[in-house]
Formats: structure tokens, sequence, C-alpha cells
């Protein structure tokens, strides 16, 4: 009992922390980044996908909600359950994601000869992270439904962005044969 | 050979002497997903095929698809009803008709471009059926007669 509770602390602190850190950066980061980084991504991996902050946007506009409720009261439970759906067919689809960009790592990881300790722990915390958040979205749903869970998924974003850009930063510095072996795997994997 | 200009031009054509001429969104949408053939899943359009070539048709109805697709993705729902209601207005059936069709046989899940999968088709598609609910509800939204319902699309 004490280990759960202590487990679910951590959870709770984690996912608090992750959430301050990223609105944090995010308050400073470039919109044209994540964009940039998933071209470097897709050069190595055609059909490599990254979720879009304009799908997290719509299906948790808490103004739609507004707007049936005025309108078409009747309707809000049916909203609220379509909306629900999405938004765990939102998480399902970053789950897919976040493995496919793992995968990929991993395919880098090989192919590189100068690993950086600071970069993997870098990853790996992000990884991390990201768990915990998808795992909290969708208790956020359950519990408080899908209009609450637009800040929480603007920081499944966020952190998105950040492992993806660490990964393409491991990218970089490749020559263009390892580039191409990378590319010939993930054709092979994917 | 498939070019960029060419496409640009391609592209300016359909929406002059075509898309401009449709009066909302939701309706462009209707029209382009229809150039669509159900079986191949290839676009075309013999006049713009005539004046370039088969494909640059096709890309630039599948360019233009897109474009107005991801327009309406963006909308709030308020508006998205607007659209819809836009639509029903200007149909030449009775709109109540048309809901009941649309209800009964969902066509509105052939209307998302190829480029537009999961989570962000659903999403549309959801919109429609809410949207479709919604009128359902309150006919004033697209009567004919009452257009100051809602913001016109």
């Amino acid at each position: 009992m004490t280990l759960l509770l202590t487990l679910l602390c951590i959870v709770c602190v984690l996912t608090i922390g992750g959430v301050a850190f990223l609105s944090k950066a995010r308050e400073g980061s470039s919109s044209a980044a994540p964009r940039q980084t998933q071209a470097e991504l897709q050069a190595i991996a055609h059909n490599l996908e990254l979720p879009k902050a304009s799908i997290v946007a719509g299906i948790s506009d808490s103004r739609d909600l507004d707007f049936i409720t005025a309108r078409a009261p009747h309707l809000r439970r049916m909203l609220i359950r379509e909306r629900s759906q999405l938004v765990r067919g939102w998480l399902r689809e970053n789950r897919v994601y976040l493995n496919q960009l793992l995968r990929l790592h991993r395919l880098i990881e090989r192919t590189s000869e100068n690993l950086s300790v600071a970069v993997e722990l870098r990853i790996a915390a992000t990884y991390l992270l990201l768990q915990v958040l998808l795992l909290a979205a969708d208790a956020v749903v359950a519990v408080a439904g899908p209009f609450r869970a637009r800040a929480i998924g603007f920081s499944t974003l966020e952190a998105f962005n950040q492992l993806s850009a660490t990964i393409a930063a491991t990218v970089a510095p490749l020559d263009a044969t390892k580039k191409a072996a990378i590319r010939a795997s993930w054709a092979r994997v994917s | 050979m498939l070019n960029d200009a060419t496409l640009l031009r391609a592209i300016e054509d359909l929406q002059a002497r075509t898309l401009q001429h449709i009066p909302s969104d939701f309706a462009r949408l209707v029209y382009l997903a229809s150039t669509r053939d159900y079986n191949t899943g290839l676009y075309s359009h013999d006049g713009l095929a005539y004046k370039f070539s088969k494909e640059m048709a096709e890309m630039a109805l599948e360019t233009c698809h897109e474009e107005v697709f991801e327009k309406l993705a963006g909308v709030q729902l308020e508006q998205f009803v607007g659209e819809l209601a836009g639509y029903l207005r200007n149909t030449q059936e009775n709109p109540r008709t048309v809901i009941d069709s649309w209800k009964t046989f969902a066509p509105y899940q052939l209307l998302a471009p190829r480029a537009c999968r999961g989570t962000a088709k659903e999403f549309f598609i959801s919109n429609v059926r809410i949207s479709l609910a919604v009128l359902e509800a309150d006919p004033g939204l697209y009567d004919r007669s009452d257009t100051t319902a809602l913001p016109r699309p």
C-alpha cells in the first residue's frame, strides 16, 4: 500500500513537473521548429509521422462545448462522448508515433560511433515523461472529460517536439553513407 | 513533365473557373470530393485535363481538396454548423431530405482527402455528425427565409 502511494506520488510529481517545465519551454519555442525537425527526420525515415497541434487544439476546444450548451443542450453528452473518443484515438496515435520515433532512434544509435551519454539520458527521460503524460491524459479524459485534457495534450506535443528535435540532432553529424544505411534499415523495418 | 509552375496555373484555373463560383467552403469540399473516382481514388476533370494534362488536373484537384479540407477542419464547431447550414440553404434539394439522407448513408465519410487519416479524419466526421444533429433540432438555422440564424459562410 505504501509502495503504491509512493509510486502514485512519483507519477504525480513527474507529471506536474513535466507539464510546468514544458509550459515554460513552450513560451519560448518557435512554431517553425517542429516542421523543420520533422523534415530532417523524414529525410531518413520517409513515413515517420509526428502529432499535429491543430488536432489537439480542435478536439479539446471548450468553445465548442459552450456553443452546444447554449444552442442544443440535449447534445452535450453526445459531444462529450465523441470528443472523449477522439482524444483517446489521438493518444493511441501518439503511442504509435512514439514507438516509431524510438525505433528510428535505435537505428541511429547502431550507426553512430560517438554516442553522448547526456543525449541518451535526455532521450530516455523525455520518453519516460511522454509515457507518463499519455497515461495522465487518459486518466484526465476518463475523470474530467476531453476538454480538461487540453493543457496536458499540448504538453505531450511539446515533449514530442523536444524528443524529435533531440533525435534529429543526433542525425545531423552523420555522413551521407550512414544516413543512407539508416534509410535502408528504416525501409526494411517499417 | 510535371512542374510547379504548371501546377500553380492549373490550380489558379480551377479556382477562377470553378471553385470561385461555388458559394461556400463546405460546398467546395463536396464538389472536389465528387471529382474523385470511388473505385480508383483518382481525381478527374475533363476541362482541366484538356487544358493542361490528366496528371496535372489530378494534382490540382487533390491540392485544392486538401486546402479546402484543412480550412474546414480548423474551424470551431459553431462555424462548422454555419458552413453546413449554408450548404443546406444553397442545395437544390429539400434540406430536411438531405439531413435524413446524410444521417442514413453517411456520405460525408467520403469527403476527406486521401492525405487525411486517423484522428484528423474522425474529427471531421464527428463534426459533421454533431452539426447534423444540431441542424435537425433547429431547422431555423438553415431556413432559407431566415438568414440571420448563424453567420453565413
